[in-house]
This record gives C-alpha cells, sequence and structure tokens, in this order.
C-alpha cells in the first residue's frame, strides 16, 4: 500500500516534470538566447552564465521597424476579434440556452461538427471572393475570419455558462420591466463574465499567434507579427538568431502575461458544466 | 388595489392541457391561496396572471383592464419567487431599485421607496450586502422587498416559504400576513401546504388537474368540502374514507352501513338506496368517550399509537380491512391488537359518492 502510493506520487511528479519541461524549454530558450551577445547562442557547450545584452532589441528597433507595424496590425486584428467573437457568442450563447426548438438543438451538433473541419478548407474559396469584395489586405478581413472561427465553440461555451445561471432571474427581470436586451446586459452579462473572459482568452491567443491566413489574406497594410517573423528567417543576408529571437519574446511576452493573468478564468471555462449540469 | 378576474382561463403546452378553464373572481385586497398537490396547475397559473406564461385561451383583466397580451411590466403585478431569484451580482439595495431605475424613476424617490421598503421589512442594516452574504429567511425578506419596492396593486407569491425551515418558515408566515394588512394589496399566494393555505387565505382555491375543486374562506371549505378530493387535501392528517353501503335515503339524509360500522343517519344529498358511497371522518371528530350527540361509532383494532404529548394518534384496522385514523386531543394510552370504539356526531361525517 504505501509503496503503491509512493511509486503513484513519484510518477505523477515526474509526468509533471517532463511536461513542464517539454513546454517551458523551448520558450526559455528562445527568451534566455534574445539576451545572450551573439557569438554565445550557440555555443557547445551552452553558456548558462553569460552578461545579458540588448544588443539585439535595438537592432530589431532599427533594422526591422516593420516589425512594430506588425504588431500594432496583430494588436488591432486580436483586439477586433475578441469584441467581434465575444459579443456574437454571448448573444447566440444566450438565445441556446434560453430557447429551445427542433431547429436550434439541431444545430448545436452542426456547431460542433463544423469545428472538426480543417478550417482550410473553407478558407481557401473564400479567397477569391474576398479579392472581389475589395477587402483583401485589410484588418477587417482577419478580425471576420478568426472571430469566426471561435464563433461555434464560443457558442458552446457561453451556453453552457449561461445555463448554469436561473431562469427566473430572467423572469424577476422581465417583470422589473426589462427587456431581453436590457436582461442580457445587466444580468447575463455580469453573471457569466468567467464564461465571457474564456472565451476572450481563446480567442486573443488564436488570433495573435495566427499565420497561415494571415498569410492568405494580407499583404503589406495589415500584415501580422508573426508574418515579419517569418521574414526574418526568410531574409536574404542570412538569419541573425538573435534577432528572431528578440522578436520571438516581444511577440511572446504580451499573450504570455495575458494567458497568465487570465488564467483562473480560462480553467473555470474549462472545466464549465462539469460540476452544475 | 385592484380588482382581478379570470374568466375560463386555459393553458396547453401542445396536446398537453395543464390548466382547464379556471373562472375566479378576485376582490380588491384579498388574500387569496391556491392550493392544490404538486403538478396541479399552480404555479403556471399564477405565472399566466404574471404575464411569464402565455394564456392558451379565456380572458385575463386586472382592475378592469383585460392583459392577456401585455407585458408582465405593464400589468401591475409583482412577484416573490420561491428560489427568490436575487440578482447575485447586486447589492441589496441594487435588488430592490433595478425596476424603479429601469422605469427612469428619479434617484431620490428611488431612494425614498427603497429606504421606506427597507423599514417595514427591517433590511436597514443589510442594504450593502449581496445576496450570498445574507440568510434564507434575509433572502426572502429582500425579494419581497424588491416586490413591495414596485408598489404593484397584486402580489404573486409562488411557494415562497417552501426553502426555509421550520421555524423560520412560521415567523414569515407571520410575516406575510401582518404585510397584507399593513399594505391592503391583493395578493395571490401558491402553496401545497395547508397550513399556509388555512392561516394566510381569505379565500382558499383547491385546484387539482388543472381545474378549481373548491373555491371558499378556509374553514368553510374545512368543514364543508365540496368533493372527496377537497376531504382528503384539506385536513391533516388526511380525512379517513370508509366505503360504506347506503340502506335507505330521502331528499336531504341518507342512512349508511359498513362492517365496522352501526348503521348512521346522516345529512347528504343525492344518494339513494342500495348504492354504495364513501364515508369521510376526520380523525379530530373521533372521540373516546361518547359525548351527547355521538350516536355513531366505528369499531377496529389497534395496529399502532403514535403519542406526541398533546395529542395521541391512534391507528385502527377496521374488521373490513379498513386504516381509520383517530387524534385524541391528549395522551392516551393503548395496547397494540386492543379492539376500541370511537364515537362521533353523525353531522360530524361527509358522504361522498363512491369512484367510478
Ligand atoms: N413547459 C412545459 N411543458 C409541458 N408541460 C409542462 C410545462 N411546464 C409545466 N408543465 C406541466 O404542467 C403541470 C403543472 O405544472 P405546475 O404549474 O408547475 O404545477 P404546480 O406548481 O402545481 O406543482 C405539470 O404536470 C407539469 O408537468
Ligand atoms: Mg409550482
Amino acid at each position: 500500500m504505501r509503496i503503491d502510493r509512493l511509486f503513484i506520487g513519484l510518477g505523477k511528479a515526474v509526468a509533471v516534470c517532463m511536461l513542464l519541461l517539454w513546454s517551458l524549454v523551448p520558450i526559455a530558450f528562445v527568451v534566455i538566447s534574445s539576451f545572450k551577445p551573439g557569438r554565445e547562442i550557440f555555443a557547445v557547450p551552452p553558456r548558462h552564465i553569460f552578461t545579458p545584452t540588448l544588443e539585439h532589441y535595438a537592432a530589431l528597433w532599427s533594422r526591422w521597424g516593420v516589425f512594430f507595424d506588425g504588431l500594432l496590425n496583430s494588436a488591432i486584428i486580436t483586439v477586433g476579434a475578441t469584441v467581434l467573437a465575444v459579443v456574437a457568442s454571448t448573444c447566440a450563447g444566450y438565445i441556446y440556452s434560453r430557447n429551445s426548438s427542433r431547429f436550434l438543438n439541431g444545430s448545436v451538433l452542426f456547431l460542433i461538427v463544423v469545428r472538426l473541419i480543417p478550417p482550410i478548407v473553407i478558407t481557401l474559396p473564400l479567397f477569391p471572393i474576398v479579392n472581389f469584395l475589395g477587402i483583401n489586405d485589410t484588418h477587417g478581413v482577419l478580425m471576420v475570419l478568426y472571430a469566426t472561427f471561435f464563433v461555434s465553440l464560443g457558442t458552446v461555451l457561453m451556453r453552457t455558462f449561461i445555463d448554469q445561471i436561473p431562469r427566473e432571474l430572467d423572469e424577476a427581470a422581465q417583470i422589473d420591466g426589462a427587456g431581453r436586451l436590457t436582461i442580457l446586459r445587466r444580468v447575463i452579462v455580469p453573471l457569466a463574465s468567467p464564461g465571457i473572459l474564456a472565451v476572450a482568452v481563446f480567442v486573443v491567443v488564436f488570433a495573435w499567434n495566427e499565420f497561415l491566413f494571415a498569410f492568405i489574406f494580407t499583404g503589406t497594410n495589415a500584415k501580422t507579427a508573426p508574418l515579419v517573423i517569418s521574414e526574418m528567417i526568410g531574409s536574404i543576408d542570412g538569419v541573425d538568431w538573435g534577432i528572431l529571437f528578440a522578436a520571438s519574446t516581444v511577440q511572446l511576452a504580451p499573450v504570455l502575461l495575458f494567458v497568465v493573468f487570465m488564467n483562473r478564468f480560462l480553467v473555470a471555462g474549462l472545466t464549465a458544466g462539469a460540476t452544475k449540469g | 388595489m385592484t380588482d382581478l378576474t379570470l374568466h375560463n382561463l386555459t393553458k396547453n403546452y401542445g396536446a398537453v392541457d395543464v390548466i382547464r378553464g379556471v373562472d375566479l373572481d378576485i376582490k380588491s385586497g384579498e388574500f387569496v391561496v391556491f392550493v392544490g398537490p404538486s403538478g396541479c396547475g399552480k404555479s403556471t397559473l399564477l405565472r399566466m396572471i404574471a404575464g411569464l406564461e402565455d394564456i392558451s385561451g379565456g380572458d385575463l383583466t386586472i382592475g378592469g383592464r383585460r392583459c392577456n397580451d401585455l407585458e408582465p411590466r405593464d400589468r401591475g403585478i409583482a412577484m416573490v419567487f420561491q428560489s427568490y431569484a436575487l440578482y447575485p451580482h447586486m447589492s441589496v439595495r441594487q435588488n430592490m431599485s433595478f425596476g424603479l431605475s429601469l422605469a427612469g424613476t428619479p434617484k431620490a424617490k428611488i431612494n425614498e421607496d427603497v429606504m421606506a421598503a427597507a423599514r417595514i421589512l427591517k433590511l436597514e442594516p443589510l442594504l450593502d450586502r449581496k445576496p450570498s452574504q445574507l440568510s434564507g429567511g434575509q433572502r426572502q425578506r429582500v425579494a419581497i422587498g424588491r416586490a413591495i419596492v414596485r408598489q404593484p396593486s397584486v402580489f404573486l407569491f409562488d411557494e415562497p416559504l417552501s426553502n426555509l425551515d421550520a421555524a423560520l418558515r412560521m415567523d414569515m408566515r407571520m410575516e406575510i400576513a401582518r404585510l397584507h394588512k399593513e399594505l391592503g394589496a391583493t395578493m395571490i399566494y401558491v402553496t401545497h401546504d395547508q397550513v399556509e393555505a388555512m392561516t394566510l387565505a381569505d379565500r382558499i382555491v383547491v385546484l387539482e388537474g388543472g381545474r378549481v375543486q373548491q373555491i371558499g374562506a378556509p374553514i368553510d371549505v374545512y368543514k364543508s368540502p365540496a368533493n372527496r378530493f377537497v376531504a382528503g387535501f384539506i385536513g391533516s392528517p388526511r380525512m379517513n374514507f370508509l366505503p360504506v353501503s347506503v340502506t335507505a335515503a330521502t331528499a336531504d339524509t341518507a342512512t349508511v352501513s359498513a362492517p365496522s360500522l352501526a348503521p348512521i343517519t346522516l345529512p347528504a344529498k343525492g344518494f339513494a338506496a342500495g348504492q354504495s358511497a364513501v364515508l369521510g371522518l376526520r380523525p379530530q371528530y373521533l372521540h373516546r368517550q361518547p359525548a351527547p350527540g355521538m350516536s355513531a361509532r366505528v369499531s377496529g383494532q389497534v395496529v399502532l399509537v403514535e403519542r406526541l404529548g398533546a395529542e395521541t394518534v391512534v391507528n385502527l384496522r377496521t374488521s373490513d380491512d379498513q386504516q381509520v385514523l383517530a387524534v385524541l386531543p391528549q395522551d392516551a394510552a393503548f395496547g397494540a391488537g386492543e379492539t376500541v370504539d370511537f364515537h362521533f356526531e353523525p353531522a360530524a361525517a361527509h358522504l361522498f359518492a363512491a369512484e367510478a
């Protein structure tokens, strides 16, 4: 008995450590390397003690100004996509939670199934349409696209959250004189805010990091930071790894901070409905 | 203060009839209690009055105005829910003022009304708390306070006390009775608890299967139940029912007998000799010692004796295998298996038609 438990405990500890190493080592490597003097980045054996330098960040600023334009574009698109997805998911989740009809029940299944189709299958045919409308290379296209990808998951998530808010609250508000929109704004949204934040985290992380659709639908005006980073790899005068790591660190930092900050809401979102129907 | 009329009100969910034609006039300032077993349609009927359920057929008027298609907020009603339904993210003060602020009432007036309601319900020290920081009884007072602030002409209560423990329920019951006196508003109150029904109501409406079984003052319903369902539902412990056969009948009396029952003649209309019928006897009307007028008696074997101190509940089995309960108003000892007689006044018994 004792021994068994010891082994299980040991196993758990090892598993957690492996998981941590697996996810943290690459990030740590990138972040630490961005502060190393150029020659020491790939030194063998690796140098763990070094004098930190900001030279790569300075070079990034002076030589890759376009990267900071990309960051701004990424920020605009991320915020826009998040707002769109959150508003649409919350409204739809509310409708799904409070109404029931054969059409609604059937379409929930559709919402889940549609997530299983590889996004590229739906997206590529959009290319000519986007061109035809002349909205290629605008922030709006990516905002709508990114939001669209998360509205289905967001709706299912929001419905689960809103299902936990007793209907009597809607009814009490109705008697108090609130219309549907007021009920949504003043009762449902405040009480479902953990769910809203969870959906927001999903969209933010996706939109901030997304590469493929940004590559297809943007060129210069709305080029996002991940695209610029990929250009650094392919630049003619060879890859300057220091600058690349500095750029990656800058790209990584905001979303990492955001996720750490929102962590508890994210967990709440993932376990929604686990304890209460 | 407003009259309310329900005229042939019906409600169906698809093919399921839930309310099957309810007629009711409620006078201004009256306290009416809907009572009936679970699932009989009490809540549905109340919610139709509130405007939370559509009315399938019939007319609802409040204060002379037809309300079938009015929004809840335009009906002049306020409702207190079983689950309290307080907004968890708002303070007590905000809960109580939400309706007024939506209606665009000036801040000063809102404050005044909320304070007035808080004073009536002794909620002043709690105004800045969240519902999660309140006890069950306090939450229910806030829910009532929220209703009062709306200054409705009709208060609707849906089993407001059923989530409270017994002692608190009694306190709140008296508080609601006091409120009714103070405010003088019309109140409609749903409960399955007959003690609440008996103590609070000016009139009770007994519902079963979506139909009104009887409407009347509580004591009238208790003393002269309109049918066997009402007789069995009102009164605790439940009325005893004994199958009997009618041996003779006149226009307004019937003589009945059963194996455990010497023939008795009691007031009853519409029975004929040779019919079978059901005799209803309230446990409280059975006595160990015959008093003048108690010419009838039922006999059986003692099966179980419950001595509660102030009263004793005796469970008899008659020779024709019927169960009879008697409630004696003091402590009394009986031996199990003993054969005993209980005496009653024939006029205290009720005669119902046998079930088809
Ligand atoms: N949305 C609904 N669809 C179908 N049947 C319903 C619905 N709501 C209530 N009912 C039925 O209506 C009947 C009355 O319900 P209700 O008014 O809640 O009863 P009570 O409050 O007296 O316990 C019940 O038999 C219930 O099953
Ligand atoms: Mg009910």
